[in-house]
């Protein structure tokens, strides 16, 4: 396959196989039907998974009559298109990127290779730049964030204060002793004392880790 | 009150068989043993060539020691003043002098003893140490762009090591935060702590 000459911003290298078949099938498609697979494909993008999704590719599938096994493939892969073109989209810089540059960029998408102009017609182009600099952006931003790869996170801890009366060992002790009870993400829970001293390590640390993390966010590097 | 079982009755006339000045060291050693956690006060090779030095079998030796650390041990448990051991060791047939021994060394190491008790603790699993790094999230395979602040803890569980000895495990847990959360943990420890400062 001969390279493809792609000075775009979204596709710098080449442009992929299921986003090519979703430019070409996108003059046939109607708006409504492109919105939906956009909403869909965002959908998949923010973590959804599993018969949830499943049920909405098959609505999509109902909505072109794909009742062939053809057709319904090919709106799997105008579905994967789109998956893959919004993923490209949302990791271009807002700030530097205008609305304007992508939406010419999205019109120009497809190069002219085959001496065919492939363009992803205007009204679908805004579609998927008001995704990017639209309202709903930080949301986005926050659930893709979430989804990132990541250690364990602590998603519960519940925590008790025992005061040690007496012990075989010694019969006036009067000693108290914190006991937490921390849940992960992973679903792993954790429950173990932490002895006076330990408690205080443990609050200052968060403390000075917590101070610091605000010293980093006014510092330049975090300055966009 | 001190129990004087049979045993401990016989490890206290053995006492009497051995000379002071050996006694005090002997409960010298107890004590400080006790102070840093060893329950074995003696190793192998020690103990042999203790028992050479005051010519006893080994396992007179061995009775012997377990008999000055029992005496001790239940002097922690009962919190007794030194005049008080005192007594209840004349009672038990010692002789004045190695009483003596017993009450110096437990007068001076009394309080260091009582303290390391209290730290112990019958918990399956304790908290040992915290370890932190703090890390600044600049991009991944979602986000071309990103400043997001992430710290990771470590966290140091330390299993078993009662007071009777017994092997220790750590168990390493590490936990990603970023702000909200940690801020969250904050407010937690924060709660606890005022629980804490109601009690005193």
């Amino acid at each position: 396959m001969a390279t493809l000459e792609s000075p775009s911003q979204v596709f710098p290298a080449r442009v992929p196989p299921e986003v090519r078949s979703l430019v070409k099938a996108a003059p046939s498609m109607d708006k409504a039907f492109f919105r939906r697979l956009i909403k869909v494909s965002l959908g998949y993008l923010q973590g959804s998974r599993g018969t949830e999704q499943e049920a909405a590719v098959a609505h999509l599938c109902a909505a072109r009559q794909a009742t062939t096994e053809d057709k319904a493939m090919s709106v799997c892969i105008q579905y994967c298109g789109a998956v893959s073109l919004l993923k490209a989209v949302l990791r271009l810089n807002t700030a530097t990127t205008r609305q304007e540059a992508l939406v010419a960029d999205l019109t120009a998408l497809g190069g002219t290779q085959t001496g065919l102009a492939l363009r992803l017609p205007g009204g679908f182009a805004v579609d998927v730049s008001r995704v990017v600099y639209g309202a709903a952006r930080p949301d986005i931003d926050r659930q893709l964030v979430a989804n990132s790869p990541s250690l364990p996170t602590m998603t519960h801890m519940t925590w008790r204060v025992d005061v040690t009366i007496s012990t075989s060992w010694l019969s006036r002790v009067l000693e108290p002793m914190v006991v937490l009870n921390m849940k992960t993400n992973t679903g792993t829970s954790h429950t173990f004392q932490v002895p006076l001293s330990k408690f205080h390590l443990l609050r200052f640390t968060v403390a000075s880790l917590l101070h610091q993390m605000a010293t980093l966010q006014a510092a330049s590097i975090c300055k966009k | 009150m001190l129990q004087l079982n049979k045993r401990l009755q016989d490890g206290l006339a053995l006492v009497n068989s051995i000379d002071v000045g050996k006694i005090n060291g002997l409960v010298g050693r107890v004590c400080t043993a006790l102070t840093s956690g060893h329950s074995q006060v003696f190793t192998k090779e020690e103990e042999e060539k203790l028992s050479v030095s005051l010519g006893l079998t080994l396992q007179q030796t061995s009775h012997l020691t377990h008999a000055v650390l029992q005496v001790m041990q239940q002097a922690a448990q009962g919190m007794v003043r030194p005049a008080s051991l005192g007594e209840q060791l004349k009672k038990g047939g010692m002789t004045e002098d190695r009483v003596e021994a017993f009450v110096q060394n437990w007068s001076t190491h009394a309080r260091a003893i009582v303290d390391r008790l209290r730290q112990y603790s019958l918990a399956d699993r304790q908290l040992k140490e915290v370890g932190w790094a703090l890390n600044l999230e600049t991009s991944s395979s979602c986000q071309a762009r990103q400043t997001c602040p992430v710290a990771h803890l470590q966290l140091g569980l330390e299993k078993g090591g009662g007071w009777e000895g017994g092997e220790e495990e750590t168990e390493k847990i590490v936990l990603q935060f970023n702000q909200e959360q940690l801020f969250g943990l904050y407010t937690q420890l924060e709660q606890i702590q005022g629980q804490l400062d109601a009690l005193r």
